[in-house]
């Protein structure tokens, strides 16, 4: 027997691919936000939200990735929004050369924000880099205050936190606080945001902080 | 079931790494699975018998090392190993931790049976 010992990442070429997104997301001053959750927590309505703020300074484009249908894409499209819908056909997770083919056929828009809309799931594409600035992990109300503890790797890779439908707090058992302090006992550098795209409570603050990265 | 991507992957590198004509001698690929990396070793194992002879692999079989997490606390420099994804300090409780290792996925050894 004889033993080749190589210590080679299995995502390597994920990575790699990745690595040449994120130089050109950086040569081209966008700031690319990869978006995880569970499904139903909100995405497509947060993002639509932050399409309603979107003006002079701050360009959105948005990368969907669902496993069927084209739906989202659709409700993107209805604000004017350059949108290129990604159809995994069951997979679980975007992976990077997805993304990538998808910012391609962007390539005669103009932006500075891009949404990357990861397939509802918090656990498979927790592992994916995409090349995004940052990952950021949207959570609503009704999903349990325990969330951060048992999908620990979602919120250990993400920058912010975005507690979503707080509308519905009166009408669920987990209190906010308690979200929150499982989420930062998990990763302590977490920003978080507290929304409802109902009343629109705390969208403003959310679209400030994304202006600002986008400076 | 991200396991598949995650098998391909490996035999792909195994191909990568292997000359073709030695395929059939693959006997084993140990891969080293960080208890933070999110993959079930029962979806591989499953997954990678699935596809291996679609490399031309049929001999090969995966050895799974689990690695645990590899700690570093901010606050007071502490180094310890972790089974859970556990993240306050076991000196301090501080909860500032540094993951050091144990959340990557590796392909660390290709063993290839001898010519006859």
């Amino acid at each position: 027997m004889s033993v080749l010992t190589i210590e080679r990442k299995v995502l390597e070429k994920n990575d790699m691919i990745a690595s040449e997104l994120r130089s050109e997301f950086k040569e081209r001053e966008i700031f690319a936000i990869n978006i995880l959750s569970s499904p139903g927590s909100g995405k497509t309505s947060i993002i639509e939200q932050i399409a309603r703020c979107s003006n002079g300074e701050l360009k959105a484009a948005v990368i969907a990735g669902d496993v069927q249908t084209d739906n989202d894409a659709r409700r993107i499209d209805k604000l004017g929004i350059p949108v290129v819908q990604i159809v995994t056909n069951g997979g679980c997770h975007l992976e990077a050369d997805l993304v990538r083919d998808a910012y391609r056929k962007l390539s005669a828009e103009k932006f500075n924000f891009l949404i990357i809309e990861n397939v509802g799931n918090l656990v498979c594409p927790a592992g994916f880099d995409l090349g995004e600035s940052i990952k950021a992990v949207i959570l609503s109300t009704t999903e349990g205050e325990d969330k951060p503890l048992k999908y620990p790797a979602a919120f250990r890779k993400a920058s912010i936190l975005v507690i979503n439908k707080t509308d519905l707090l009166p009408y669920v058992s987990a209190p906010i606080w308690e979200i929150k302090r499982n989420a930062l006992s998990v990763n302590p550098a977490l920003s978080i945001f507290e929304t409802s795209c109902k009343t629109g409570k705390g969208i403003k603050e959310l679209c400030s902080w994304i202006k600002l990265q986008c400076k | 079931m991200h396991e598949l991507t995650i098998a391909r992957n490996i035999l792909e590198i195994v191909c990568q790494a292997t000359p073709e004509e030695h395929y059939a001698r693959a006997e084993f690929v140990k891969v080293k699975l960080g208890k933070f990396s999110n993959v079930l070793p029962e979806a591989l194992r499953f997954s990678f018998e699935v596809i291996k002879e679609n490399y031309g692999l049929k001999n090969i079989n995966l050895i799974i090392k689990e690695e645990p997490l590899h700690l570093r606390c901010i606050e007071c420099g502490a180094l310890f190993d972790s089974q859970d994804a556990v993240f306050s300090c076991m000196v301090c409780k501080g909860s500032s931790l540094e993951v050091l290792d144990g959340d990557l996925l590796k392909v660390s050894e290709i063993g290839l049976r001898e010519e006859k």
